[in-house]
């Protein structure tokens, strides 16, 4: 728990901190001209944000389906296409989750190691993704 | 003058949630993969509740705190905050009940 | 009467006393020598087109980590980066994401600097001191390498999208000095450090995105001090 800023800024500058714009909560509104770059830390990161977020929904309509409350979430995903799509998400979000268990548990931490262990995970999701897909579509 | 902050650490702090949120993302790996490859199939190992039970417990689980975390990042209003939290509580507890009436009804 | 190459520097221009909403200025930097860094640039910029840019710098050799800017999406220093070396002739410089704007490239890195001293950036003893000097192994030394060498330039911190996302996220820099103390033989004030750093603003908020990695100038691995805190959270037992 953080207490309220306990240091006093300077009465010049607090003035000119009631005059910006751009106090550090409105940080997101910032205009950038050139977003961060995404690294491929970042770019790991924000992939398993969104597969995760499919994943977690999947998940629960397909809870809320077996269960006879969201009939229509099966002919949703009654498709390949729908399926693939769940199917590349976890297989993503699996090696990926893996990874990141090895960055706490293993060396994972090294830039060396994590630019390859990425390289990698990117490798074995393709090639389970095909595995996976051939059942779906024969 | 620079005082610092003041950071107790405290029973919400969080390595709780961060490590079960890793162990129980590992054997979702495996459990998973089992229930997926098997419905492609016959689905007579997906369906058994040493695979469906960990599925639904851990997987609700790791969905609504990974749910959580990305809520701490992106919604700045304390307020909003925890509507979202108490609306996961509430998603969780039900899918958890259906989950246990899916199981059952098998 | 040489050719000499120009590139564009477009630099984020704000002053809370006159102007209303920040813009992106443009100005045409001549390349003088091989190798030229982009703090030579910017103070181009301040000394022969427009005195009114702001910018921090003073050593203007990577010691201060005064200079800390976000050059194309990247934080970096501007006495350690070449122009060369971005390998582009439009370079946009923004000031450090993540931290309140005073004007134009100068931020308020007064918030990061109170997250730093919140971990208590320093020797702490409890038993008597000896008699000399406290001595320590050259392995123990060993294992400060990669961590002592922080020179505060703010890049990391501002790096991070938790940093971003969390005004009370303490940030990978804090984590850094914390460990520094935290694995050094002669310390002894982990009973004090580690609550702090056990907190949900603190080692369990990082996603592991590596950006502080990547951004550091003297190429130092916060995110590796942050893993070791963790294991010492989890050993023992918090």
């Amino acid at each position: 728990m953080v207490e309220d800023n306990e240091l006093n800024f300077t009465g010049v500058c607090k003035i000119k901190y009631k005059g910006c714009k751009m106090p550090r909560k409105d940080l997101v509104t910032y205009p950038k001209k050139v977003s961060y770059k995404k690294h491929t830390g970042m770019t790991a990161w924000l992939l398993h944000r969104i597969s995760g977020v499919i994943l977690g929904l999947y998940l629960l309509l397909h809870i809320f389906g077996k269960a006879g409350y969201a009939d229509w979430f099966g002919a949703l995903t009654g498709n390949a296409i729908a399926r693939i799509i769940v199917l590349v998400a976890f297989v993503y979000h699996a090696f990926n989750g893996f990874r990141i268990v090895l960055i706490d548990f293993s060396n994972g931490a090294e830039k060396e190691v994590f630019s390859k262990q990425f390289m990698v995970v990117v490798l074995l999701t393709i090639v389970v993704t095909i595995i996976g897909a051939i059942p779906l579509f024969s | 003058m620079i005082k610092g902050y003041k950071y107790n650490g405290h029973g919400d702090s969080g390595l709780f949630e961060w490590l079960l949120q890793r162990v129980s993302g590992v054997i979702l790996i495996v459990v998973i993969a089992v229930h997926f490859f098997s419905m492609i199939k016959s689905g007579e190992w997906g369906l058994k509740s040493i695979v469906l039970g960990p599925l639904f417990a851990l997987g609700i689980f790791h969905t609504l705190n990974g749910f959580k975390a990305i809520t701490d990042d992106y919604v700045k209003s304390t307020i909003w905050r925890a509507i979202i939290l108490a609306i996961y509580w509430i998603v969780g507890v039900t899918a958890a009940v259906l989950a246990l009436k899916v199981v059952s009804g098998l | 009467m040489s050719t000499n190459k120009f590139v564009t520097f477009e630099i984020f221009r704000y002053d809370p006393e006159k102007d209303k909403e920040p813009y992106y200025q443009t100005y045409k930097v001549e390349i003088r020598r091989p190798g030229m860094l982009l703090l030579e640039g910017l103070n181009q910029v301040k000394w022969e087109l427009d005195p009114t840019l702001s910018f921090r710098r003073s050593c203007r050799e990577g010691v201060c980590g005064s200079d800390g800017l976000n050059v194309n999406g990247v934080n970096m220093l501007s006495c350690m980066t070449k122009i060369e070396d971005l390998g582009t002739d439009h370079i946009v410089i923004q000031p450090l994401p993540g931290m309140r704007v005073i004007r134009d490239l100068v931020t308020d890195v007064d918030d990061f600097f109170q997250k730093f001293i919140t971990v208590k950036p320093y020797l702490i003893r409890k038993s008597p001191a000896p008699d000399k000097e406290f001595y320590q192994s050259p392995e123990d030394r060993k294992l400060l390498d990669g961590l002592y060498e922080c020179i505060l330039c703010g890049c990391c911190s501002s790096s991070c999208p938790s940093y971003w996302a969390d005004e009370k996220y303490l940030g990978p820099n804090a984590f850094l000095r914390a460990y520094r103390y935290l694995i050094d033989s002669r310390d002894e004030g982990a009973e004090d450090r580690l609550p702090i750093l056990n907190d949900k603003h603190g080692v369990w908020r990082c996603h592991t995105i590596y950006n502080c990695v990547e951004a550091c100038p003297k190429q130092l691995n916060p995110t590796k001090a942050i893993v070791g805190i963790r294991r010492m959270l989890l050993e023992r037992g918090y």
